[in-house]
């Protein structure tokens, strides 16, 4: 494998897992809200249903589910950097055989 | 609280939610762990190397303290929330079991808790009789001690619950609010990232896409840095997202209410004449506009406050976020200091008209004073339409610009707006906008071909009683010669009366209506001028 091989490949997956990750935090968000909402329903009364509804969680979730897709597109712009590279070289090494005598 | 609302609480439910929640509150531990071993794998000089890493890098780091942070409070609101169900579970029981011996008695229980008192015992009564009133008293009295013990254990209960959130209230986290971004989260939980070293060079001047990749190349703390410390270069510069756009104009507009106050206070009245501070009123103008967005319960940005030029422009709604954004284009007349809050006011008619259509569908509306609008002698040239096609034209490709997923965009021009959009559709290069709406147009140079647009994106009107429409001023009328081109839609107002040149964004009206379809990209459904 070549470096730049290597590095797309680790570019990539780290991509994906930030990505993922994102997704993830973005459920949880959704998920912490409906928790919130029905215990809040569940003891109308209480202080869960006065104060617990006042914590963003949703809003907060999706804001750094946000962030994380953002730096997912950073990294994803780094490999595809990489694999430009990478593709121009593999060009060029093409163009080279064709006018170059091969070394014996 | 009422006693038979607490005796009909549905524990199970809580339970459930309780854990739901202490599920979310653990899974933050994984995403920081994970965050971690992301960040570890990219540090590694062979896998990522140079500026773009280091940028890269940075963010993460920074992601991975507020998430950090936030974790620990989580976990500590669930953790307290589990032990208060035990609580308010015991509250339940002992409601319950209160009210079932109460009505067992026959002994009565008010909404307030109190337990009715039965007669008592009495000189007239036998023996028989005294006997049970007693026992009705007693009973009554043990009905009353378990549902206080009832109310004791929910307040418990309750104050776990306050303290817990407080935990939040600590953080300022309930003042983090639907549209509030990463850098107010930051701020909510003190995190602060390095803020030395040179700051890079910003690209004034350049194309919104090379702006907006350049942008996107910066760390974050670079990113607030030149939001905060050169707001004059950020705030106006087209391709910067809008978030921090408007932290640097926030700036700029605290910076010159500040100053512009001191310098108001500082003047001696003049007996005969009283100076206007015209910049003042300017930036008090902005000010109240913005504050009246923020009051529509959306985020409200201030994209542009240039208090030189006389330029502000404030949205209805994030424009980084949204799947759908508008910019309305002003006429004649318009200027800062007297309109933009009435600027602001149509661009939360236009944001009200579509949450109806698509509630899922996330759109901003931008009220863009972005260009010196004609006074009502200029109103006769082409030169103030000329001189801001440019301004409109880079706004649209700034809020484009957006890497990822460009929004749909709609410009909205009225009267000389229209001359004005006209003219940015003549601009070199494509508009970028993904319709035109025209309304109330005294006329303009071309055809809606200049758009680059298919004819069922480019949508003109006018109403019946609208004779500034009819004066053909700038060329041909829109909505009147047919070889145009465009769509013609319905923005008659009968529903209003005295409906004429300033009513295209009434409230319930068709043209109003007609906007809200075209933004969110439903053009099929557009009633048009022949439905």
């Amino acid at each position: 494998m070549s470096t730049l091989t290597f590095q797309i490949a680790v570019l990539d997956a780290a991509a994906e897992s930030l990505s993922a990750v994102a997704a993830a935090v973005s459920l949880a968000g959704s998920e912490g809200r409906a928790a919130i909402s029905m215990m809040s329903r569940a003891v109308p009364g209480s202080a869960v249903s006065t104060h617990l509804t006042a914590v963003p969680i949703e809003q907060l979730a999706g804001s750094v589910s946000a962030q994380c897709r953002q730096i997912a597109q950073r990294v994803a712009g780094g490999a595809q950097t990489y694999r430009d590279m990478e593709a121009a070289l593999h060009s060029g090494m093409v163009a080279a055989r064709g006018t170059l005598p091969v070394p014996r | 609280m009422r006693p038979q609302e607490l005796a009909a609480w549905d524990i199970p439910a809580l339970r459930r939610g309780s854990a739901d929640l202490a599920h979310v509150a653990e899974s933050t531990r994984a995403w920081v762990l994970r965050g971690d071993a992301i960040g570890a794998a990219l540090a590694t000089p062979e896998a990522w190397d140079g500026p773009a890493s280091e940028a890269a890098l940075s963010t993460l780091h920074t992601w991975l303290a507020v998430a950090g942070r936030l974790n620990p409070a989580l976990e500590a609101l669930a953790a307290g929330l589990t032990e208060a169900v035990t609580w308010y579970a015991q509250a339940q029981e002992a409601a319950a079991t209160a009210l079932r011996a109460a009505a067992d008695a026959g002994i009565t229980v008010g909404t307030d808790g109190v337990v009715g008192q039965p007669p008592g015992p009495t000189a007239r009564m036998d023996a028989e009789q005294v006997a049970a009133a007693a026992e009705r008293e007693a009973a009554a009295r043990a009905v009353q001690a378990q549902l206080d013990e009832a109310f004791r254990l929910a307040a418990r209960g309750d104050a776990l619950v306050a303290s817990d959130v407080g935990v939040f209230t600590g953080l300022e986290i309930p003042g983090f609010a639907a549209g509030s971004t990463f850098v107010d989260l930051m701020a909510a939980l003190s995190v602060t990232v390095e803020s030395a070293g040179r700051l890079p060079t910003v690209p004034a001047g350049a194309d919104p896409v090379v702006v907006a990749a350049w942008w996107a190349a910066l760390s974050l703390d670079s990113q607030l840095r030149l939001a905060r410390e050169q707001p004059e270069l950020i705030g106006d510069l087209d391709g910067v997202p809008a978030w921090a756009r408007d932290l640097a104009n926030r700036v700029l507009l605290d910076e010159a209410l500040r100053e512009l106050s001191a310098q108001a206070a500082g003047q001696q009245p003049d007996p005969l004449f009283t100076p206007m501070n015209e910049d003042l009123y300017f930036a008090l103008a902005v000010h109240e506009a913005l504050a009246q967005a923020e009051a529509q319960g959306r985020p409200a940005q201030l994209y542009l406050f240039d208090l030189q030029a006389g330029l502000a422009a404030i949205s209805v709604g994030d424009l980084d976020t949204a799947d759908s954004v508008a910019v309305i284009v002003p006429g004649t007349g318009v200027d800062v200091t007297g309109d933009m809050s009435a600027q602001v006011a149509r661009a939360a008619e236009v944001w009200a008209a579509t949450e109806p259509l698509d509630e899922s569908e996330d759109v901003a509306v931008l009220a863009w004073i972005g260009y010196d609008t004609p006074n009502y002698v200029e109103a006769a040239s082409q030169w103030n339409a000329v001189a801001g096609a440019p301004l409109l034209a880079a706004t649209v490709g700034g809020l484009t610009a957006r890497p990822g997923n460009s929004p749909r965009t709609t410009i909205i021009a009225h009267s000389y707006g229209t001359v004005t959009t006209a003219e940015a559709g003549e601009e070199p290069g494509e508009l970028g906008a993904d319709a035109v709406v025209l309304v109330g147009s005294p006329g303009t140079r071309g055809t809606a071909g200049d758009f680059d647009l298919p004819d069922e994106r480019v949508f003109v009107g006018e109403a019946g009683d609208d004779w500034i429409a009819d004066t053909w001023v700038h060329g041909v009328d829109p909505s009147w010669e047919w070889w145009y081109g465009g769509t013609c839609i319905d923005a008659d107002m009968p529903e209003i009366e005295d409906s004429d040149h300033y009513h295209y964004f009434d409230p319930d009206s068709q043209a109003l209506h007609n906007m809200a379809l075209i933004v969110q990209g439903r053009y099929r459904s557009v009633v048009g001028c022949d439905d």
